[in-house]
């Protein structure tokens, strides 16, 4: 027990670590932390309030802790499928780990339970949250309130279990391909694709007059045990207490089978990749080699993938999603100018969001020494980088404003302006990213996740994704003319991006030189 | 040649290089000691650019590294103490980027390739991936995308650990050639023994300044280069 607890607090803070900083930035670092913890709180409790002030007065209160519940459900599932390479095949600290007197057993344990812990916190939070924010408009009996945070542990497991099998399904056969990275993430996006698109499908027959049994309907195509989990939070159903446990032991003793037995079975089983044997030594220019370099690097990465290319997909599949849908009760209630507006901000938001270069200079971490003493122009090595993001980005945000101009029937005009802003979007981020890498670096690192996920530079460029591309909407406010707000938000971005290139150009390589 | 003038570099917390001034002619095989800390890191990452220095100045042929860091690191080639390499990358692949910087054309780089994988034994494995390499392959994958372009300048941190000996051998017998060649080599060591039989000139080091500097006979005199570097220690 006493190493299991030792491991524990290791692994969490593995988990919970944010990029340490010199002592003269780390206020900089608590403030930003703060500032996002209050903004969850509020967009949380907020949305909570709002919505019990509508569901509480239709009797449907209820549904806002179902809808919590098959939410978290499915974001653990997603998050389990990312992480069970991570915790279960190829996990990190096995050099460190192994050759101390610690039983397998205990390890094992250690790495799951630091995931289960922080997906049980997260729902204890979240729900605390949901739960306060009914009691504002209508308390629940205690009894269901006390019957929710009991039974609030038993929520992850189930996801915790699927979500593991899934992803070491998904490693196991990625690790067949030449690709494997590639190939796991073309397979989980398909999945995460294809149970969106389940879960939001509502059956012809489904009676929307009775909306209890229809939202409940819904919920359960989201989470199939939603109704089992109202049924004992609502009337303390015995049976449905009986399915929830059982699915629960089940999954207890599914994961430990998952990582006693089928996990060392899959890494036993990597068949070694060759590289072709025939590779020819071409010449290439500079740039092109150094893309080359860049786009492995990239596609080598499966948290930078992941956290990077998720935006441009959704987007896409946002879009051809509306496609097939009836516009008109949104086109009725705005008008060309603010649709033209709102597409780009949403397009500029994802696009900002989706920004590689923000960590592109942090992630060369030890190999730095090698661009740093060839002789590398600082412009091209920025270039580099620029044109990986280039290549997520362009093609998906040009597909994307073809294909919206389908359902919101723009006229040439407003197409072109909202191509020209997205296009903007595309150019002045990456430059952006670069420009805050260089200034808050983390070259020294011992888990990319802390880098991409948890450094200033990533925290600071989503504060500036929100600012920038948000900007517009409150200018539309200010202003009558709804085009020239937008047309003001383009110019700021074309701006920015332009005075941040040429700041590259000029100080960049002295910027690198700087960097440790 | 190489010329460091007045070299210094100040970290915040930790001693640095102070007033460095070294000089190697063409076929100068130079062994920079020094005790751990001493700075011979940080002088050899200042001389690859790989630290900005902080006043100074460093001269090669007469290139300046703060005025054309892009030319002067055309002619010099670094390899690190312990070399972190691309391991999305395989061997191949990893050289021909190296040989695209440089401009090398096909036929050359397959040429030096070709010559130096030979040498090294490296020609096996020279399309694995890097992640699959050991400690002293990945050193030798270092050495060989160092010495693909012919540099004028070779820079070396502590460049035979790791390898085995006979590739410590051909890397001696390398160095050599380049020195016969009127190329400059400055390989920083702690072997004492090393420095003695390869170098024809050695640069000491201690708490960021240097201590000594000269021909290998005239440093060491009839002592041996250990005795002598451990007088100087006391006395600083």
């Amino acid at each position: 027990m006493r190493n299991l607890g030792l491991l524990l607090g290791i692994q969490w803070r593995e988990i919970i670590r944010f990029q340490s900083l010199e002592s003269d930035r780390r206020w900089l670092q608590r403030i930003l932390i703060i500032l996002l913890l209050c903004l969850g709180l509020f967009y949380l409790g907020g949305y909570s309030y709002l919505m019990a002030t509508i569901l509480v007065p239709l009797k449907l209160t209820m549904m806002l802790p179902g809808a919590i519940l098959a939410a978290l459900s499915f974001l653990f599932l997603i998050m389990n499928m990312f992480k069970a390479d991570a915790i279960l095949i190829h996990p990190k600290d096995d050099a460190i780990l192994c050759p101390l007197p610690l039983s397998r057993s205990v390890i094992l344990a250690s790495r799951l339970l630091v995931l289960y812990l922080f997906e049980l916190i997260t729902s204890l939070a979240v729900m605390g949250i949901c739960l306060t924010g009914i009691a504002l408009v209508d308390p629940l009996p205690i009894t269901t309130t006390l019957t929710i945070l009991v039974s609030t542990p038993l929520i992850p497991l189930l996801p915790f279990t699927l979500g593991l099998a899934l992803g070491m399904l998904m490693q196991w056969v990625s690790g067949y391909f030449q690709h494997t990275h590639f190939i796991k993430l073309c397979l989980m996006f398909a999945l995460i694709a294809g149970l969106f698109f389940l879960s939001t499908q509502l059956s012809n027959e489904q009676e929307l007059t009775h909306l209890v049994s229809a939202m409940t309907a819904l919920l359960n195509q989201i989470y199939p045990l939603c109704g089992a989990w109202l049924a004992f939070w609502t009337q303390l159903d015995g049976r449905s207490l009986l399915l929830i446990t059982v699915f629960s032991l089940a999954s207890v003793c599914m994961t430990m089978i998952l990582a006693v037995y089928l996990a060392p079975l899959i890494k036993a089983q990597e068949p070694q990749r060759k590289t072709n044997a025939n590779a020819a030594n071409h010449n290439r220019s500079l740039l092109s080699s150094l893309y080359d370099v860049e786009l492995k690097r990239y596609w080598n990465s499966q948290i930078y993938v992941i956290n990077t290319a998720i935006g441009p997909l959704l987007m896409l599949g946002g879009v051809i999603y509306l496609c097939f849908q009836d516009l008109t009760p949104l086109l009725s209630l705005l008008t060309k100018e603010q649709l033209t507006g709102l597409a780009w901000v949403i397009l500029s938001l994802i696009i900002g969001l989706s920004t590689t270069t923000h960590v592109a200079i942090s992630l060369e971490g030890e190999w730095f020494w090698i661009k740093k003493s060839l002789p590398i122009p600082a412009t091209t090595l920025f270039l580099g980088k620029l044109l990986v993001n280039w290549t997520l980005t362009v093609p998906t945000t040009l597909l994307c404003l073809i294909l919206l101009s389908i359902p919101l029937d723009l006229n040439l005009m407003q197409w072109s302006l909202l191509a020209l802003g997205s296009c903007i979007s595309c150019f002045c981020f990456p430059l952006l990213g670069i420009y805050v890498n260089l200034t808050f670096p983390k070259c020294q690192y011992t888990s990319e996740m802390i880098v991409v996920k948890q450094s200033l530079a990533s925290l600071i460029m989503v504060g500036i994704d929100f600012a920038l591309s948000l900007l517009p909407l409150g200018l539309m406010y200010l202003f009558s003319d709804d085009t020239l707000a937008f047309m003001l938000g383009i110019g700021l971005q074309l701006l920015l991006g332009i005075m941040t290139g040429i700041y590259l150009q000029k100080r960049g390589e002295q910027r690198l030189l700087t960097i440790h | 040649m190489l010329s460091i003038q007045h070299l210094e570099k100040t970290y915040p917390n930790q001693k640095g290089v102070h007033d460095l001034s070294l000089t190697l002619q063409p076929g100068d095989l130079t062994a920079f000691i020094g005790p751990n800390g001493a700075g011979k890191t940080t002088t050899l990452k200042c001389l690859a650019n790989i630290h900005a220095f902080t006043q100074g100045e460093i001269l090669l042929n007469g290139i300046s590294l703060k005025e054309e860091p892009l030319q002067f690191k055309q002619h010099i080639a670094y390899i690190p103490d312990n070399p972190d390499l691309y391991t999305f990358l395989s061997g191949r692949q990893y050289m021909n980027f190296i040989a695209d910087v440089f401009r090398l054309t096909a036929s050359q780089r397959q040429k030096r390739i070709q010559e130096l994988c030979e040498r090294f034994e490296l020609s096996e494995a020279l399309n694995q991936p890097i992640s699959a390499y050991s400690h002293g392959m990945k050193q030798k994958l270092a050495l060989i995308a160092a010495l693909i372009h012919d540099p004028d300048l070779l820079i070396l941190d502590e460049p035979f650990v790791g390898l085995d000996p006979k590739a410590s051998l051909t890397l001696k017998t390398i160095m050599q050639e380049m020195c016969n060649q009127q190329k400059m080599i400055l390989f920083s060591t702690h072997v004492l023994d090393v420095a003695e039989k390869l170098a024809n000139r050695v640069a000491i080091i201690l708490e960021g300044r240097l201590v000594a500097d000269g021909k290998m006979q005239e440093i060491r005199g009839n002592e041996s280069l250990e005795k002598i570097f451990m007088e100087l220690a006391s006395h600083a």
